[in-house]
């Protein structure tokens, strides 16, 4: 039988080879669809460390809560319900560890300060969150605490909001580095979650008080 | 005939290797297991000492609603207020990292919506053999409350604890704790020394 195997042409075993590869592709999602249709708002949204209703968007000239690093610049803001289901707070970042802005990000949106990409793609993590029950920004919400919150971007003033942004919601995964083997949450983008919401232009109505 | 045979043995072998090497990879244990801290378990009401500073939790409040000056903060959980004593040990330090472990393992980190002055970021600096009082607020969830939990405390001067000296304290008794009925509380984020 040894004798068999090796005797076989390159043609043949590079066929066996590239079917062995698709059937080990299509065991871990391989053959899914490339990219699932976008979900509605409302509709909640089922990750391994979070549960999420994306509610509304606006875009608002000023918030009093919500910094900016340039004055003049207008906030881009999303409204959902979030519960963490993992077993820890997450928290805004710093060093390893679980990240508020791992939840949601924005793409396809010109003018937002601080822009980055993954993929080659801009995805913009949110500047902060805004926990509704007080109307105070927050860095960590806590697991099994559902909570309304107001996640935001600040956006180069006078750029023309576009009538809906696309809003990804991110899945994450539980694996060690391969090369530290240090064991952290992992963007699984293949598995993130794309909603399209209106927004809602409100800039007219929410410019800061003159001073006096 | 001979040569093919002995390719295909080292193909054997190479993946008899391979699969020695992903087996011994996950039986044995990762850097998270050999840097975890270092901790120290003690009872409400004792002083538990790790390396850099010890901790001693004096009493436990509950509340459904806080009241810190003016302001009045709600929660969909409930909120645990422990009064906690830190000194430091050998030189000057601070409490970066406070956490409440529930029974079934999730943890909470020390809220941000209050004004903590014992732990996390605007942790009051701790000098050797000056004892130093208040209360740390954590928000939980109500699924959360029950035996099983315990507080954690370390110092972090970097972003994390490994191999860091860490106080566990297990709350033992949830007296106090508002099961059903609302309950508020006033508090006070000063420290006494």
């Amino acid at each position: 039988m040894a004798a068999g195997l090796a005797g076989q042409s390159m043609r043949t075993w590079g066929a066996a080879a590239g079917v062995l590869a698709l059937a080990l592709s299509g065991l871990f999602g391989g053959l899914d669809d490339a990219k699932k249709p976008p979900v509605r708002p409302g509709t909640e949204i089922v990750m391994p460390t979070w549960k999420v209703t994306v509610l509304s968007a606006r875009v608002i000239a000023s918030h009093p809560k919500m910094f900016t690093l340039s004055k003049g610049n207008q906030l881009l803001t999303v409204t959902a319900k979030v519960e963490i289901t993992a077993d820890s707070t997450w928290t805004a970042g710093g060093g390893r560890g679980l990240r508020l802005g791992d939840i949601i990000r924005l793409t396809g949106v010109t003018g937002i300060v601080n822009e980055s990409e993954v993929g080659g793609l801009p995805m913009t993590t949110p500047a902060g969150v805004l926990l509704k029950r007080d109307n105070n920004t927050t860095l960590m919400l806590h697991p099994g605490l559902p909570e309304e919150v107001e996640f935001y971007w600040e956006q180069k003033p006078g750029t023309a909001p576009a009538k809906e942004l696309t809003i990804h919601i991110q899945s994450m995964l539980w694996r060690g580095d391969s090369f530290t083997t240090y064991e952290d949450w992992h963007i699984d983008d293949a598995k993130n979650v794309e909603v399209v919401v209106p927004l809602d232009d409100q800039r007219a109505t929410t410019q800061p008080a003159a001073q006096s | 005939m001979k040569k093919a045979g002995s390719r295909t043995l080292s193909g054997i072998l190479l993946i008899l290797v391979l699969a020695a090497g992903y087996a011994i990879k996950t039986v044995t244990p990762n850097a998270d297991f050999f840097e975890r801290p270092f901790i120290t378990s003690g009872p409400v009401g004792e002083i538990v000492t790790t390396r850099q500073f010890s901790a001693k939790v004096i009493s436990v409040r509950y509340a459904t609603e806080l009241k810190e000056g003016s302001k009045t903060f709600t929660t969909g959980g409930v909120f645990v207020l422990a009064r906690v004593s830190f000194t430091a040990t050998i030189k000057e330090t601070h409490i970066g990292f406070a956490q409440l472990e529930s029974g079934d393992g999730r943890t909470f980190a020390a809220t941000d919506r209050v004004t903590q002055n014992m732990v996390e970021r605007s942790a009051v600096r701790l000098q050797p053999g000056i004892p130093v009082e208040g209360e740390v607020v954590f928000e939980i969830a109500r699924s959360a409350l029950g035996p099983g939990m315990s507080i954690r405390f370390a110092t972090e001067e970097g972003f994390e604890v490994r191999m860091e000296g860490m106080v566990e304290i297990p709350l033992t008794s949830t007296e106090g704790a508002p099961w059903v009925e609302p309950k508020t509380v006033t508090y006070d984020p000063a420290v006494k020394r």
